[in-house]
């Protein structure tokens, strides 16, 4: 290996990070033998470190420690609301969690809702919903009474959970909004962990709804949606898993 | 069954958000150059590890899930700003230095970050990690889900970007108007 061999390859060389990397040791052993190279490197790992030193300068806000855990997402599932004592008793339980505030901040979580009112832009969103974090409107382990909460809520609650879907544990669910139309999310989660979501909205909020009751399937990301239309609701179906998986829960 | 509450591997969610959110704000202001997207960015990031953290079956990975997490939320809301573009009135003209050293040693961290800024945007998460954190290139091509290869020669070529915008820099404090890879 000559000079210029050796300082391409200490280029990516880091001093204190990239000892050890194996890549850099025979361009590292080079220095010890050529005083113009050591030079070089010195340079190099001078400039390497008051760059570095510079960028961790970045000033961290104080409050933002506070901020991540006073606004930490609720967590619907709670080992206890599964136990055998808990469930004779807890099925009543429901609670609506600062519903006003909730529904108020779900529009401020750096999600702009898409003024376009097709179906591919309402499903983009719904999953980006689903993947990005939110919090649980109602905590309950009932679809039943998921069903009560959106109904005096004013929410999509006259529709028709799939076969598949009830015999998943319920999480709970939310009362959201797309382009000002109610949308009622459901929040499940299956026997290998996989979490499912159901969104229910008025077929009218899309303009170009599915037609179909036969479900579509289509993959997005790490995710597979199922969607279909019956009577006046759209449904969509979102899961973390393939589509086998989805077509289990139809 | 959720397992989440009941993996002794998962650290604690508070103790979690302690040891990371500093190097995890850094990382994500390297990439925004605003407070406000570096936070919302950062707590994002936590807000996915708690929907969704207990999928991660190895504890020793939570690191590099968390920043690939944030590099992912990253991609996804510049997605989402292409669909949605977003002007901030307040900052318009206001990207430009005015500091007056052209010595790498006597920049200050903000003239850095408006270099890193210039230089192409597919080495600028790279580069941010190559100078920020201790990662191995292998950790880093984790993060960023490319090949280690892809990283290191993303690296080298934004480091010498970099080195071109950083004496660009002129002594009226002001970088010159070439960008990107222009040189």
């Amino acid at each position: 290996m000559d000079s210029q061999q050796a300082k391409r390859v200490l280029w990516l060389y880091r001093p204190g990070v990239d000892d050890a990397d194996p890549q850099f040791a025979e361009a590292l052993a080079q220095v010890e033998h050529d005083p113009d190279l050591q030079r070089w490197l010195d340079e190099h790992c001078a400039e390497y470190t008051a760059l570095r030193a510079k960028l961790k300068d970045i000033r961290v806000p104080a409050d933002l420690p506070d901020q991540i855990l006073g606004e930490r997402p609720v967590d619907a599932p709670i080992p206890w609301w599964r136990s055998r004592l808990a469930l004779g008793t807890a099925a009543a339980v429901v609670v609506v969690l600062l519903l006003h505030s909730v529904l108020f901040h779900h529009g401020q979580r750096g999600h702009v809702p898409n003024p376009r009112a097709t179906f591919a832009a309402f499903r983009d969103d719904m999953v980006y919903y689903a993947d990005a974090g939110y919090k649980l409107d109602i905590k309950s382990f009932s679809l039943d009474e998921l069903r009560q909460v959106f109904a005096s809520n004013g929410w999509p609650s006259d529709y028709t959970v799939p076969p598949g879907l009830t015999e998943l544990a319920v999480r709970g669910g939310c009362l959201t909004k797309w382009n000002e139309h109610k949308v009622s999310m459901l929040c499940l989660t299956a026997a290998n962990d996989h979490k499912v979501w159901l969104f229910v909205v008025a077929r009218s909020a899309l303009s170009d709804a599915p037609a179909q009751s036969t479900p579509k399937i289509a993959t997005q990301d790490i995710f597979c949606t199922a969607s279909w239309s019956e009577s006046n609701k759209t449904y969509l179906l979102v899961a973390e898993g393939d589509e086998p998986f989805v077509r289990s829960l139809l | 069954m959720n397992k989440r509450r009941e993996n002794p591997t998962n650290p604690d969610f508070e103790e979690l958000v302690q040891r990371h959110y500093r190097g995890l704000y850094q990382f994500a202001f390297s990439l925004t150059r605003k407070e406000a997207e570096a936070r919302d960015l950062t707590q994002q990031t936590f807000y996915v590890w708690a929907t969704k953290g207990h999928q991660l079956r190895d504890a020793s990975k939570v690191k590099t899930w968390l920043f690939s997490t944030l590099h992912h939320e990253f991609l996804k809301s510049k997605r989402r700003q292409t669909r949605f573009p977003h002007v901030d009135l307040a900052r318009a003209g206001d990207d430009m230095p005015t500091v007056s050293s052209t010595i790498a040693n006597q920049l200050d961290g903000s003239t850095v970050l408006q270099a890193l800024a210039r230089v192409e945007e597919i080495y600028q998460a790279p580069l941010a990690l190559f100078y920020l954190e201790d990662y191995s290139y292998k950790e880093i091509a984790e993060i960023l889900e490319v090949p280690i290869g892809t990283v290191q020669s993303r690296i080298a070529r934004g480091r010498a970007e970099l080195r071109k915008v950083l004496n660009d820099f002129g002594s009226d404090g002001q970088f010159q108007s070439r960008r990107g890879s222009g040189g």
